[in-house]
């Protein structure tokens, strides 16, 4: 009895626990998605008919184009700076002991222990203060809150790997220079890029932060998006997110091909 | 010849905590020196010194006559293999072996064609489009060493290589290693905490204990001879007797000691005799004593016997002997070991 207790039950009853779990994960992200098939004109559920107009439609709306094109750029910049920043600093915490190493490993991670909207907020009064120009303040903003993801995955790439490969390649007569482009760098491309992909992510989908920090005429995706809903109600935006939807799975699939869901832990 | 010379190495972190304290060793041209000791020693500051990555507080560094204290490492033409190897994970085996090469901007054919040599002479044949990970533990280590050698460095330094290879092939290893140490003429300083290691591989051994170089000897010499007390007990020297309670019962005039250039005297276990009357013999010195334990060794029988100097550690085929019973130690007189 409790053997067949052990054995057969739990089997069916994990299986039916996993499809329940999945289901209410990804039911709520993907039927309000089939409403961008909808030949409704107004946001409804359950859709009714079935049409891509709504996805020609978007071409249509400049702010909408232009909120892509925009944060495209804004990500790539952003997530590249971070990336740059980021690679010295994780770099010193690989290489190095020194004082208050644990506090400052912690400050470096810091602005992701602090809610998005307060961080939005306190920047937009600092950069205001410091009379930053307006057309910086969503990059700084946004590379502000893209290190923390960068730094994580260098760092996560760079803490298995032997000290003692430098010093290798130095013994061998490199310099340290050339040692850490021929060793080191080869051997971290791949957290550099996972840590660049992620970042990229993080942006795009940034919505506080591009909230309080956006300034001017052009308007980063979410935010634009954000105010064509003020104004319409029809299933164009629906259309635009499962675009989005895609765009961004195919990035993280990107990501995990890359690092293997090991190095993710 | 002296080849490397380490004039007076002074190293410490924080003054006053001394790592390395007024250190002098020298190693000849073709020599393989074994530095031994425990972890803690300084023996890996030692070879950072050596190497470059570390610059001594004092003293000097010489190598082929010419003082390379301030001379950064990869300026050294050092060679070294590191204890977990660091072979390239990115680079085939052919690429990590001609990596120094690379970077001296020699072509890649001459690169190569010095490279078959390495792999020939290391048996690493077949293996040259592998990756590291590929390759077992001594072919890794093989590898390793290739890449060190292409260099034609004036010095080999040999980090605890012994350290991932199952201890059942170690010995044989380090005699191939040996073997093409000696071919090259390649003075090497071989860095190790295991005896056995420095025992069998090195034509000198010096143990390092706390920053001192406490004895630079042959193996032999130091096994019959060593200096110390930390060497002595190191080396497994049972018996380490202060020289104040021996002195009375030894004519140490006969053996014409200056008492006061040493402390202890040591006393292998196998150099002491037990017999039921006092040994006839000038060349012995009889204690009479009292069994106390006897326990069964692998070959051997081993006593502690109670003597008027302290318990004593004898090591007997003779198994006769019971604990209670009343005994002469008979201790060898040239078997007596002087340490400071």
């Amino acid at each position: 009895m409790v053997k067949i207790l052990e054995n057969k039950i739990p089997d069916i009853l994990i299986a039916l626990l996993f499809g329940l779990t999945l289901s209410i994960i990804l039911l709520p992200v993907v039927l309000p998605l089939t409403i961008s098939f909808s030949s409704s004109y107004v946001i409804t559920f359950p859709p009714q008919g079935f049409t891509l107009k709504w996805f020609t439609n978007i071409l249509l709306f400049k702010s909408l184009i232009d909120g892509f094109r925009f944060s495209l750029i804004l990500g790539i910049t952003a997530s590249l700076t971070a990336i740059v920043m980021s690679l010295p600093a994780t770099y010193a915490f690989y290489r190095y002991n020194f004082k208050f190493k644990g506090y400052l490993g912690n400050l470096l991670l810091s602005p992701s222990l602090v809610p998005e909207i307060v961080l939005s907020f306190l920047l937009l009064m600092y950069f205001k203060a410091l009379k930053i120009s307006y057309s910086l303040w969503l990059f700084l903003g946004h590379v502000l809150i893209l290190i923390p993801y960068a730094t994580r995955y260098i760092y996560a790439s760079l803490v298995n790997l032997d000290v003692s490969l430098e010093d290798a390649a130095v013994s061998l007569g490199a310099t340290r220079l050339r040692a850490f482009i021929d060793v080191i760098i080869p051997n971290i491309a791949k957290g550099i890029i996972a840590g660049f992909l992620l970042s990229f992510i993080t942006s795009f989908n940034a919505f506080s932060i591009s909230l309080f920090l956006s300034y001017g005429e052009t308007l980063p995706l979410p935010i634009a998006m954000w105010n064509y809903l003020q104004v319409r109600y029809d299933p164009t935006i629906a259309a635009l997110s499962t675009i989005l939807v895609f765009f961004t799975l195919t990035l993280s699939l990107i990501v995990r091909k890359i690092i293997g869901l090991r190095g993710l832990k | 010849m002296k080849y490397l010379v380490l004039d007076n190495v002074t190293f410490h972190y924080q003054k006053g905590e001394y790592v390395l304290k007024n250190l002098n060793l020298s190693v000849d041209k073709g020599e393989i020196l074994a530095l031994l000791g425990e972890s803690g020693s300084g023996k890996t500051t030692l070879l950072k010194i050596i190497a470059g990555f570390l610059k001594p507080k004092e003293g000097r560094v010489v190598i082929d006559g010419k003082d390379v204290t301030n001379l950064p490492p990869n300026k050294r033409n050092i060679g070294i293999v590191f204890q977990n190897y660091a072979l390239f994970p990115h680079m085939s085996v052919l690429d990590n072996i001609i990596y120094g090469l690379k970077v001296r901007r020699t072509p890649r054919e001459e690169a190569i064609r010095r490279a078959k040599e390495l792999i020939d002479l290391l048996n690493l044949s077949g293996l040259e489009n592998k990756r590291p990970s590929q390759l077992s533990g001594g072919q890794q280590q093989r590898v390793a060493i290739a890449r060190a050698l292409i260099i034609e460095p004036k010095i080999l330094l040999m980090d605890e290589p012994m350290s991932n290879i199952d201890p059942k092939l170690r010995s044989k290893l380090r005699a191939e290693i040996k073997k093409i140490l000696k071919k090259l003429n390649i003075t090497t300083v071989y860095v190790t905490h295991d005896q056995e290691d420095a025992f069998e591989i090195g034509d000198r051994i010096a143990i390092l204990h706390k920053g001192v170089i406490e004895n630079a000897d042959t193996p032999q010499n130091i096994l019959r001879n060593p200096k110390t007390v930390y060497v002595a007990s190191f080396i497994g020297y049972e018996n380490i007797i202060p020289i104040t309670r021996i002195r009375e019962l030894l004519d140490l005039d006969v053996i014409n000691i200056n008492e006061r250039e040493y402390t202890d005297v040591g006393i292998r276990a196998t150099s002491i005799k037990l017999s039921g009357e006092p040994l006839d013999n000038i060349d012995y010195v009889a204690l009479k004593g009292r069994i106390e334990l006897v326990s069964y060794k692998k070959d051997i029988i081993s006593y502690q016997v109670h003597t008027p100097i302290g318990t004593l550690e004898v090591h007997s085929y003779d198994g006769s002997f019971r604990e209670g019973e009343s005994v002469y130690a008979n201790i060898y007189k040239k078997g007596l070991v002087f340490l400071k």
